[in-house]
């Protein structure tokens, strides 16, 4: 079993059993009535949805517009969360300043800012990207401040020892790269984050998956919210691949 | 060359929390070009004396002058660490250009200066590599090679060779003395091994104490070429032993 299992076929064939187990378990739900009459699609009922989603042309149209969303919210979110992180990490002042506020804010859900949302952008994609951002920025704030905090001290003499120890020399040669490993990971922590509240901050009826998801799910069509689940699986799976291969190629001299 | 290098005086060092000093009242001096062993028991203070020379450990009471002239694309000292500290995402050529950016020097000559100390490290061959790929001695040399690329006239070694093994340590004993002789530069390398300190220095200087004192301050006449596995270096290690 051990040796089934350490050869790659091996694994693929057993991962592609535990999908068709899945699919059969939800097929057996279907057929026996475990669930509410009406509420749980025909899973072989759902590449029909999808063809249909996409022949009446809101699928792609919903997609590019959550990625809209998506690419904003993740863009604002990454940006001030590794600025804050930066400047809390590296700069005593800025820490104090900051600490009583961050308390505060952390523990608020990003979802409970819909309301603002709402009132300072109106239903707008604006609104949804600001919702995207926040859980993003923190994602992101705390990656960066604990990898910065992280770094070998020893570093930092040996940059004051050969010439690099103004703030800004320092923190170029020394803390961002070493730093980078744990900011990347954030990053990507918040490629998915983001994916995470996209849905529920476009309930507040942007357009997009999840409006199109609860406008289904509205009719009973339940088949197609499975496409709408099918598609974020997929475009998250996409996005976070792409972002692997730029973590990879620049973090080539880790051993 | 003539004059000294380095004058330290009247240093003290206290580090917060400690009940005593680690330096008081201590003065010495590096002549230029001079190799000078510094010698002591764990937890002495070399390493804090070395901190405190390098600039990188402002004394409470007293002054580091360095006496050389400054000279433009120069670093007047530099420092070899115990543990190499190379930069992991640099390349060892990156690595040893380290102390030459901000220096003012234009990128060729920068890549040219780089280029001669991989040559004296014999560490050519290795320029394009990663750090996890260097072996524990490649990553001294690359640690030495960094400070010399800054044309030091002080070089500061704290236990640079403690960390690798006997062969190893063997190979780059003999190279710290011919890089000191092709560069010319003053070094002030302290150890634990007295057999090394016999080996290497011109002057061996011992520290013992609490505050640290220097005990013996004893110059070494006898030939470098002669020393190894001489008996005439005996007296010398038994006197450094009594100073410890
Ligand atoms: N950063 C520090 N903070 C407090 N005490 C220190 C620090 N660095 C060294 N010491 C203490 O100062 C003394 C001298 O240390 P050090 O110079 O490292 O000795 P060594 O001679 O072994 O190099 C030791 O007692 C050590 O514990
Ligand atoms: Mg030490």
């Amino acid at each position: 079993m051990t040796g089934f299992l350490a050869n790659r076929a091996g694994r693929a064939a057993l991962g592609a059993l535990g999908l068709v187990a899945f699919v059969a378990l939800w097929k057996a739900a279907g057929t026996f009535g475990w669930a509410r009459p009406g509420t749980l699609p025909d899973p072989f009922a759902v590449p029909a949805a999808a063809i249909d989603e996409i022949a009446s042309g809101r699928l792609l149209p919903a997609v590019g517009s959550s990625l809209v969303h998506y690419a904003w919210g993740l863009a604002m979110g990454s940006a001030l969360g590794v600025l804050v992180g930066l400047l809390a990490a590296t700069s005593r002042g800025f820490d104090a300043g900051h600490a009583w506020l961050a308390r505060i804010l952390r523990p608020i859900p990003p979802l409970a800012w819909v309301v603002f949302a709402i009132a300072w952008f109106q239903v707008s994609h604006a609104g949804a990207a600001f919702v995207i951002s926040i859980g993003v920025f923190w994602v992101n704030y705390f990656a960066t401040h604990s990898a910065i905090r992280n770094v070998d001290p020893r570093l930092y003499e040996l940059a004051r020892a050969f010439g690099h120890g103004a703030y800004l020399a320092m923190h170029r040669t020394v803390t961002l790269p070493a730093a980078s490993p744990g900011i990347l990971s954030g990053l990507r922590t918040g490629v998915g984050q983001a994916w995470m509240t996209l849905i529920a901050a476009e309930l507040l009826g942007v357009p997009g998956m999840g409006q199109e998801m609860n406008a289904a799910a509205g009719v009973g069509a339940y088949d197609a919210v499975v496409v709408y689940m099918l598609a974020i699986s997929l475009v998250y799976t996409l996005a976070d691949a792409a972002f692997g291969l730029v973590e990879h190629r620049l973090l080539g001299w880790r051993p | 060359m003539t004059g000294s290098v380095l004058t330290a005086s009247g240093l003290r060092l206290q580090f917060p929390g400690s009940a005593t000093a680690t330096l008081d009242g201590f003065d010495f001096t590096v002549d230029a070009g001079e190799f000078v062993a510094l010698v002591g028991g764990s937890g002495v203070g070399k390493s804090t004396l070395l901190r405190v020379v390098a600039g990188l450990l402002a004394p409470n009471e007293g002054t580091v002058t360095l006496d050389s002239p400054a000279v433009s694309g120069q670093r007047r000292r530099a420092i070899v660490f115990q543990d190499g500290r190379l930069l992991p995402w640099r390349r060892l050529r990156g690595n040893i250009g380290f102390g030459l950016e901000g220096l003012g020097l234009p990128a060729v000559e920068r890549e040219e200066r780089v280029d001669e100390v991989l040559r004296l490290t014999r560490l050519a061959e290795y320029a394009d590599r990663y750090p996890h790929q260097l072996s524990g001695g490649q990553v001294q040399r690359a640690g030495i090679a960094r400070a010399l690329a800054v044309k030091p006239d002080l070089l500061l070694m704290d236990e640079p060779f403690s960390a690798v093994d006997a062969i190893t340590r063997k190979t780059l004993q003999e190279e710290a003395l011919r890089i000191w002789r092709d560069t010319g530069t003053a070094i002030l390398f302290v150890t634990h091994d007295i057999q090394e300190a016999a080996l290497l220095a011109e002057r061996v200087v011992v520290l013992s104490g609490q505050p640290a004192r220097i005990a013996l301050d004893q110059r070494v006449d006898i030939p470098h070429e002669d020393r190894r596995g001489s008996s005439d270096l005996t007296p010398l290690i038994s006197r450094i032993s009594e100073a410890l």
